[in-house]
Formats: C-alpha cells, sequence, structure tokens
C-alpha cells in the first residue's frame, strides 16, 4: 500500500518511476544504448555477464533501465527480472539478418511471459549506421510484431553510436506510460 | 536446438580448444585466458577485445555464457589463434612489433582495425615468399625458418610435453589430443611462453629500434644483440656488482621475442620462451634448469657439430622453455669442450655428471666442427665485410686496453662491437679452438665481469665472447694462428668459468655455478691479465659456435644452417647475412 501510494503521489506531481527492461540477443547494442541514454556518449562495451542497471531521468520520468546480457546462456535469467516490470525495450541489430529468426523467437517468448503482461514493449531497430541493416519495417516484419496482441508497441529505427531515434523513442515510452498510468 | 548432450560435447571440445597454448592468450592482446571467441575468425580473445571486437561488428561469443552449435566448434576447431595468427598476422614481425595491451583500448582498436579490417598483415604471399618489404635475407630467413621449424616440430614434441608437464602437469595430454594443427601448436606455445617477457624487451626494442622497422630481420637480431650490450651498460651498475640473473632478462626478452616472432629464430624463440619460462619460474626451475639446460646443450652441441638433424632436435630442446635461457649457455660450452677436449676433461670434473656427457659428445664433435670451421670462414668473410669498419675500433681497442683496459675497452668495443667481431670472425674460422675461448670468454665475462661491467650478464653471453674474441683478436689472435695454444689457456681458466658462467648467469648460478666461479675467479686472480687475454681469445669461440651451427645445419638445409645457427645464438636473424650470423653466433655463445 506505501508502494502504491508513493506511486500516485508522483504521479500527481509528474514525477514517475519506471522500471524498465532493456532485453534483445547479444551484441544488439543494448549496454551502448544503456549508456546512450545515461551519458549521452558512446562508451566502450564488454559483452555484459549479468547485467547494467541505470537511472535515466526524462520527460518527468525516472526510468529506471535493466540492461541484462544477451548471451545465450544468460537468456533464461531475463525472467528474474520480469516482475513490476513496465516496460521492455527489445533492442534489435538490424543488421544481423542472420538472427532475426532467432530475436524473433526470443521476443516472442517474452511476450508470452505472464508476468510481463501489462509491459509495454518498444523495439529499437538498432544499427541503422550499418550497411545492410533492415529499417523499421524490415524489421517489423522479421518480428512479426503485427502478431503482437493486446500490448502497446512501437519500433523505432536507432543507431546508438550516431545518438539517433534513442529519445523519439523514450518519448514515445514516456508518453505511453504516463497515459496508462 | 542441440539437445544437452551435444551442448555438453561442444563446451567440453571448446574448453580443450582453450588450453591449447596458442589459445591461452588473447590473440591481439596477449593477456591470459581469453574467455570470448570471436566467430568472424574463429580466435580466442580476451573481454576488452571482444568489446573491441563487437565495434567493428565483429561477432563475439562468450565460451561460458553461450551456446555453441557444433558448426561453431567444428570452425573453431579448423581455427583458433594459430590459424588466424598465420592468415592475419603472418607480416606481424612479433620481434619487433608489440601487440597492445589490453590496457589501451585505442591501440587495441587500431591493431583490430589493421589486422582484421585492413589486413594489413595477412600478407597475400606464401610464407615462402618474402614480404613485400623484406629483401633477401628475410626470404632465406624465412626458409631457414620453416626448415628448422619443420625439425624443431617434429622433434619438439618431448621437450613440449616436458615443458606441459611441468607448467601444467596433466594437461599435456590432452594438449596432444587436441584437433589444432601440431604446428600451430607448438608455435602457439613458444610464441605464448615467449609473450610476457617480451612485452618488455619489445618495449625497449621499439624504442631503440623503432626507426629501423624496415630493416632486415638479420639487422634486428643484429641490432637486438647491440641494443643488449648497450642495455647492458645501462644497466651495467647493478650487473658489475653482481652477476644476478637479472641484467639478463633483457637480453631473454628480446630473444625471446625475437625467437618467437620470427620461425627462423626458433631456436632462440626456445631460448627466449625458456628465458621467459624461467623468469617466471625463477627460483623453482633454475635448479633443475641448469641440468636441463646442460643435458640439452649437450645435445644441441652433438647435433651442430655432428649432425645437423640433431640441430633440430636441439633446437626442438630450445623450444622447450625450461632448457633455453641455460641452452644457450651450454651449448656453447660444450663447443668450448669439444675445443679443448683435453683441457675440457678438467672443466667436466668441475660441472657436474650431466656436464661430462656433454662433453663427451662434444669430444666427437670436435672433428666435425673442424670440418665446419671452414666453412664458417666463409661466414666470417661476409661478418668482416659488415663489421670492417668496426674492426678497426675493435682492434685498435684490443691492442690498447689489451689487459687492464678490458672492461672499458670492452666497452669501447662493444660500442664498436661489430668491428671486434669482424676481427674475431676472421680468426675464428682459423681458430676453431675459439669456441672453447668463447667459453673463456664467458669466464672472462665471469672474472671480467669486474672488467666488462659495462655489459650485462647478457651481454656476457653475446658480447663478452666478442670481446675476448676482439681481446683475443688484438692479443692472442695473431697467436691463434696456432689456437691450440691459446684454448690451452683459455681452457684452463676460462672453461670452468664459463660453465659456471652460463650457468650462474641463469637462475641456478649460486648452485654450481657459483661455487665454479669462485674456483675460477681464484685462478683468474691468479692469472688476472696474462690469462684473460686468452679468454679473450675466446673470442674465436665464437666464430666457432657460428661456425659449429653453421655448417651442421647447412646439411640439414642451406639456409637452415644459418637459422640453426640462429636457433642456437641470435644467429638466426643473422643468418642471411653471414657476417650478421657470426655476429648471432657471438650473441649465442653469450647465451650459451
Amino acid at each position: 500500500m506505501g508502494i502504491l501510494f508513493t506511486r500516485m503521489f508522483s504521479s500527481v506531481f509528474g514525477n514517475k518511476e519506471a522500471r524498465i527492461l532493456v532485453l534483445g540477443l547479444d551484441n544488439a547494442g543494448k549496454t551502448t544504448i544503456l549508456y546512450r541514454l545515461q551519458m549521452g556518449e558512446v562508451v566502450a562495451t564488454i559483452p555484459t555477464i549479468g547485467f547494467n542497471v541505470e537511472t535515466v531521468q526524462y520527460n518527468n520520468i525516472k526510468f529506471q533501465v535493466w540492461d541484462l546480457g544477451g548471451q545465450t546462456s544468460i537468456r533464461p535469467y531475463w525472467r528474474c527480472y520480469f516482475p513490476n516490470t513496465q516496460a521492455i525495450i527489445y533492442v534489435v541489430d538490424s543488421s544481423d539478418t542472420d538472427r532475426l529468426a532467432i530475436a524473433k523467437d526470443e521476443f516472442h517468448a517474452i511476450l508470452e511471459e505472464e508476468e510481463l503482461k501489462g509491459a509495454v514493449v518498444l523495439i529499437f531497430a538498432n544499427k541503422q549506421d550499418l550497411p545492410g541493416a533492415l529499417d523499421d519495417a524490415g524489421v517489423t516484419e522479421a518480428l512479426e510484431l503485427h502478431k503482437i496482441k493486446n500490448r502497446q508497441w512501437a519500433i523505432f529505427k536507432t543507431s546508438a553510436i550516431k545518438g539517433e531515434g534513442l529519445f523519439e523513442g523514450l518519448d514515445w515510452l514516456s508518453n505511453t506510460l504516463k497515459s496508462g498510468a | 536446438m542441440s539437445s544437452r548432450k551435444e551442448e555438453e560435447r561442444n563446451e567440453k571440445i571448446i574448453r580443450g580448444l582453450m588450453k591449447l597454448p596458442p589459445n591461452r592468450r588473447c590473440i591481439n592482446c596477449n593477456s591470459l585466458g581469453p574467455q570470448y571467441v570471436c566467430t568472424n575468425f574463429w580466435t580466442f580473445v580476451c573481454t576488452t577485445c571482444s568489446g573491441i571486437h563487437r565495434e567493428f561488428t565483429h561477432r563475439v561469443k562468450s565460451v561460458s555464457m553461450a551456446k555453441f552449435t557444433s558448426q561453431e566448434v567444428e570452425a573453431l576447431q579448423r581455427g583458433g589463434n594459430q590459424r588466424a595468427r598465420e592468415m592475419f598476422l603472418k607480416d606481424w614481425d612479433l620481434q619487433r612489433q608489440r601487440l597492445p595491451d589490453s590496457s589501451n583500448v585505442d591501440r587495441v582498436r587500431g591493431f583490430i582495425k589493421n589486422v582484421y579490417e585492413d589486413r594489413k598483415y595477412a600478407g597475400g604471399k606464401v610464407l615462402d615468399k618474402p614480404p613485400r618489404d623484406m629483401q633477401n635475407l628475410r626470404n632465406q630467413e624465412d626458409e631457414t625458418r620453416r626448415a628448422s621449424s619443420y625439425h624443431s616440430y617434429s622433434q619438439s614434441p618431448p621437450y613440449e610435453y616436458q615443458y606441459e608437464d611441468r607448467k601444467y602437469g596433466k594437461q599435456v595430454g590432452v594438449l596432444s589430443r587436441k584437433p589444432g594443427s601440431d604446428r600451430g601448436y607448438y608455435e602457439g606455445k613458444t610464441s605464448s611462453l615467449a609473450y610476457s617477457p617480451g612485452r618488455l624487451a619489445e618495449q625497449m626494442y621499439e624504442d631503440k629500434f623503432a626507426n629501423e622497422g624496415s630493416n632486415s630481420r638479420a639487422s634486428d637480431y643484429s641490432v637486438s644483440s647491440l641494443g643488449d650490450p648497450f642495455r647492458s651498460d645501462n644497466q651495467s651498475p647493478t650487473f658489475q656488482g653482481k652477476l644476478s640473473s637479472p641484467p639478463r632478462h633483457p637480453l631473454k626478452d628480446l630473444l625471446v621475442e625475437s625467437s618467437q616472432i620470427k620461425g627462423a629464430l626458433e631456436p632462440n624463440a626456445k631460448k627466449g620462451s625458456g628465458g621467459t619460462t624461467r623468469t617466471q619460474r625463477t627460483t623453482s626451475s633454475g635448479s633443475f634448469g641448469s641440468f636441463d639446460s646442460n643435458s640439452v646443450n649437450s645435445g644441441s652441441f652433438v647435433d651442430v657439430v655432428s649432425e645437423p638433424e640433431q640441430s633440430a632436435g636441439t633446437q626442438l630442446g630450445g623450444r622447450a622453455p625450461v632448457l633455453s635461457v641455460q641452452k644457450s649457455s651450454v651449448s656453447v660450452y660444450p663447443v668450448g669442450i669439444d675445443l679443448f677436449t683435453a683441457q675440457l676433461t678438467q672443466q667436466p670434473t668441475g660441472f657436474s655428471s650431466p656436464s661430462i656427457d656433454l662433453f663427451e659428445k662434444p669430444a666427437s664433435s670436435t672433428a666435425p666442427s673442424q670440418d665446419l670451421f671452414k666453412p664458417s670462414d666463409i661466414n666470417v668473410a661476409p661478418a668482416v665485410d659488415l663489421f670492417a669498419d668496426i674492426t678497426h675500433l675493435s682492434s685498435v681497442a684490443s691492442s690498447e686496453p689489451k689487459p687492464p683496459a678490458a672492461s672499458f675497452q670492452q666497452d669501447d668495443g662493444w660500442a664498436t662491437f661489430d668491428v671486434p667481431q669482424h676481427e674475431v670472425s676472421t680468426f675464428g674460422i682459423k681458430f676453431a679452438p675459439h669456441v672453447s675461448t668463447a667459453h673463456g670468454d664467458q669466464a672472462s665475462s665471469m672474472n671480467s665481469s669486474l672488467q666488462w661491467p659495462s655489459v650485462t650478464n647478457e651481454s656476457h653471453g653475446l658480447f663478452p665472447s666478442v670481446e675476448n674474441q676482439w681481446h683475443s683478436g688484438g692479443h692472442e689472435v695473431q697467436p691463434f694462428g696456432v689456437p691450440t695454444s691459446t684454448k690451452g689457456g683459455q681452457l684452463t681458466t676460462p672453461i670452468d668459468q664459463k660453465s659456471t658462467n652460463p650457468f650462474d648467469l641463469p637462475y641456478d648460478s649460486n648452485l654450481e655455478a657459483s661455487s665454479m666461479f669462485l674456483n675460477m675467479s681464484s685462478l683468474q686472480a691468479a692469472l688476472p691479465e696474462s690469462q684473460l687475454p686468452p679468454s679473450y681469445a675466446e673470442g674465436f669461440s665464437q666464430p666457432w659456435f657460428s661456425s659449429d651451427t653453421m655448417t651442421p645445419y647447412i646439411p640439414a638445409a642451406p639456409q637452415g644452417g644459418l637459422a640453426y645457427l640462429t636457433g642456437e645464438a641470435p644467429n638466426p636473424q643473422f643468418p642471411n647475412i653471414p657476417s650478421q650470423a657470426s655476429v648471432a653466433s657471438l650473441s649465442g655463445n653469450p647465451f650459451a
């Protein structure tokens, strides 16, 4: 009850918090996106084992962003972070067309999770700066986003390296969360 | 998806691959224990490099956090760091060029870009073919390298195993089974071993020779040898005080680097690797190391003198990290023995039983060595050319300073370095006995260490011999026309010293060498100046080494012979250039 009250209180004053998971296959750019959002810089990253968590203040929303490692063997541990998650940012390496099928499978597996029933989904078609990257429409098709039911979702073309599209995505996210709150 | 069993099997295979020496270190930054696989090139890379690879859109997978398909495992079995090195780092001269440190992300990034994106070092040519920049020398080296490498590979296993056993214990068996090519395997080992110490050397190397990038390897080698002396000069203070091992490290490093990088230098590499291992092991290995080296040396020596093939064995032995440093010293030792067989016998007494065994072999070898001498003359001639200019200096130095000047003159000589060698080389050819002198030189270095303070232990090994030669050249060399006499003189004192010196210098010096030295020192003390010259005459010994090595090797493969020489000593680098070879031999003696 206390938490609920706090949440309501903060929402009244426009100071909202949101717990967000950044998921995706390994090497999709999750960590780079996280730190691009948090610090506005491109940082040298290493494959994430475990997670990175940062808070990002944006549009009066305090995003608590969890960036979980995407290596094959640690994907099963994503579920440990599902509870109380308001939004999923699913990052796709748009240039890694070979693994789009895997990305799709993982994505739909996530959507099946009961604990994420209420989470909105933001897809980042990342690495748009690379040649051969599919655009948002291509990724939408590859991920079969049209199969998403009963959930708010959006896809943005992004380039974490160039910093393009990320905050547009956050804009959508913050608006969606505010409206949904 | 593969079944769980298959996954487990794949992971097991990958874990096994990770234990292969070439895969024990990140291919890019040489850091230990890479945990990631770059699936673009099937290399094992560290965490830092994995992150950087991703920047170039290379795919990386964590060995422990990702799953590998059977196809990926097969590709990895066909790949690995050794293969990748052959593919992408063909033109990367490990001796001269240092792998970027993982702490310097920008350097690693640039390296990865150059290597995998721009493929600057991929070469497009066959191993035999010389690098675009390379000169004839280099070609020869490559060939020699191959020949030597081949031999070493075929025979190296035993040593390798020994090494493995010592270092990794049970893993040996696993390694042997591993899919990676034998060649890659061994090379990887040597390289991996050499690396750690190599870095320092490389750094030094770079500092000194950064501008010389275009130079042929041989030149590099010579440079390294020269560089060592210089270094020794810098370090001489410490050294002078004590013959302690520290000074050697630099040399070792250099050798290691050069050797590792260059196939031709494999022996050196071995030595280098050994040196590194020793440095790492230092105390622990020291005692047995001396024995090993003795045995190895004996083997090597014999090989050199009598049979080229055996020389390969030596090289192999050289590869064995443990033996490497001492080996070099040892090899010199035996040679000296051969020359002075009679005297040698005396020395052996001083040494442990193993040394005796060696001596016996050398004795047999002596005859061949003499034969070799003639060939060596040829080599010498070139050497002379190279050093002709220097010779003047050396000659001057020798003439002036003979007894007293030894220390300082030697320094001068060092500066002139090459020159003295010329003389030596020329003389050396005639003076097969010189080999013994070389020992004496070493011994002298021991004794002379006071005199030669400037020269580091390392330098002692290499340069002392040279200096000795010079001195001898100046003084006794002429007498050398009848080498035996000089030899005799040298043998008595020098040999003992030599034997002790080589060993002492390395690690175990305290154990046996120290005693030996003490004895020697007393002897020398008694005969300080007069004897010293003979010891200097030892310089000839160097020629011997070179010549010996040269000849034996030659049979195996003309160029290979050079490589062999280098193998024993720095020669490999010089093989191309006869003169250099002589120098190398000199250096080799010191090492021995």
